[in-house]
């Protein structure tokens, strides 16, 4: 079925693109809000997957399933986003510092989740990507594999490290989970 | 179970949680994706804009006035050419062609000085001109046409096809040698002539079916114009020697005047109208389908 529509798809038929579009979108929107935080990035990210993967249709040629290629295209999207928004963040960051000091007031200690989320987030870009891959959005190492280029035991690797640093990040609330 | 087995669960649970997304826009999302490909599309084949309304592809007219243009372009250096070739080619033969008629056919020498067209028509045609008269007369546009039509008809095409006539009669018609060159001297101006008929055909008919759909194009009377030049250019030619053709080109250079000065971008119906009457009342197109060259 979804070889049919993507030959129509090819063939220039809207409404094949839309069925495709409709597949997917849910998948590859959820993965983009996970790794940019925010829906406005989420969509920028979605939106451009599509419309590479929907110009690019041609060069799918069926060695692997429609959605591991979409995916691979959606994280090839995803990550370049993000390391873009980095940078733009980076260069910000000293400015909204420099207006923000003095005035804050010490938070209070954030809890559990605030911290892991804090500590997922400064993960280094391929370990974050592993385990948001495998951890969040349920992909095995095979799809991982897939989808960065690697070997699953490269995927199984960075896993592996990713949670070790988020455990070492975590390390004042281990009674929590003892 | 082990630390390390709990705090995996729990960052297996967490990491669910993990910037968690709201409900998929898909109707804002899909909206801005065919959007960028009908732009990306519209970019690579304008005319082929998949996924947004497509418009027809017409093609522009000026781009049809073009390739006329062009003709009548080449038509004119043809012609120009053509002039340059008759005149030389007319100086160097009309000696001897003068005192060759005057020794095998001085009817056909007098004639010639009075009316070269009559010479055209009359009895002593040489085999060109025989078959052409024949078409005219059984030919489709005359079976259809009306009987005055029909008699236009057969006027034109027995002038056109008198053109090379009146030439080899005008320099005496007879020795084989100065013949010949008198019907290479006359051949551009007929094939001049003929294309420029046919081109100007071709914009009557356009600005007919313009005027009938209600539809006016602004740049036929440029067009018009460039064959009103060559019109005149034809006049002064060898072609203008013979009467009937020569009178064709005058109603020609009539309406073509009348068509350059069309004002606007939409003509006025009494303009139109003139140029309706005049075209029909000297049947002009009879004359001049009767000389296309299928015929």
């Amino acid at each position: 079925m979804e070889d049919v529509l993507i030959a129509r798809a090819r063939a220039g038929d809207p409404t094949a693109e839309r069925a495709l579009y409709d597949a997917h979108v849910d998948r590859i929107y959820r993965l983009a809000f996970r790794f940019a935080g925010s829906d406005e990035l989420a969509r920028d990210f979605t939106q451009d997957a599509f419309i590479r993967a929907f110009s690019r249709l041609n060069d799918f040629r069926g060695d692997s399933k429609f959605s591991t290629w979409l995916h691979t295209i959606a994280v090839s999207v995803i990550l370049n986003g993000m390391r873009k928004v980095k940078t733009l963040r980076q260069r910000e960051a000293p400015l909204d510092e420099a207006m923000t000091l003095g005035t804050s007031r010490r938070e209070a200690e954030p809890d559990l989740k605030q911290r892991l989320a804090a500590a997922i987030a400064a993960l280094p870009e391929g370990y974050r990507t592993v385990f948001l891959l495998h951890d969040a959005e349920g992909y095995t190492h095979e799809e991982i594999g897939e989808v960065l280029g690697v070997q699953p035991g490269t995927s199984k690797a960075q896993l592996s490290r990713a949670r070790a640093k988020l455990r070492d990040a975590l390390q004042a609330f281990a009674g929590e989970w003892a | 179970m082990t630390d390390d087995d709990r705090f995996d669960e729990l960052l297996q649970e967490a990491a669910r949680d993990y910037n968690t997304a709201p409900g998929t826009p898909r109707a804002e999302m899909w909206a801005a994706i065919a959007a960028a490909r009908g732009k990306a599309q519209a970019e690579i084949a304008p005319e082929a804009h998949a996924g947004a309304p497509v418009a027809v592809r017409v093609v522009p007219l000026y781009s049809r006035h073009r390739r006329v243009l062009g003709w009548v372009a080449g038509l004119a250096a043809t012609l120009l050419v053509g002039i340059v070739i008759g005149r030389q080619m007319t100086l160097a033969s009309a000696p001897d062609a003068r005192i060759a008629t005057s020794a095998a056919s001085p009817a056909a020498a007098s004639s010639s000085a009075d009316d070269p067209g009559k010479l055209g028509t009359g009895p002593a045609f040489p085999a060109g001109g025989g078959p052409k008269l024949a078409a005219a007369e059984t030919g489709s546009a005359g079976s259809a046409a009306p009987n005055g039509d029909r008699h236009a008809a057969r006027e034109t095409r027995a002038a056109f096809a008198g053109l090379a006539v009146a030439d080899d009669a005008t320099r005496g018609g007879a020795g084989s040698a100065a013949r010949g060159a008198a019907r290479e001297a006359a051949l551009p101006y007929r094939v001049a002539a003929m294309q420029h008929l046919l081109t100007t055909e071709a914009l009557l008919v356009s600005l007919r079916s313009d005027v009938r759909a209600g539809r006016r194009d602004t740049t036929i009377a440029g067009w018009a114009g460039e064959l009103l030049g060559t019109t005149r250019m034809l006049m002064d030619s060898p072609a203008g020697r013979d009467p009937q053709l020569k009178q064709l080109l005058e109603d020609l250079e009539l309406v073509l005047a009348q068509i350059s000065r069309l004002p606007g971008a939409r003509g006025e119906a009494a303009d139109l109208g003139l140029i309706d009457d005049a075209v029909r009342h000297r049947q002009i197109m009879t004359r001049l389908r009767a000389l296309s060259p299928d015929t």
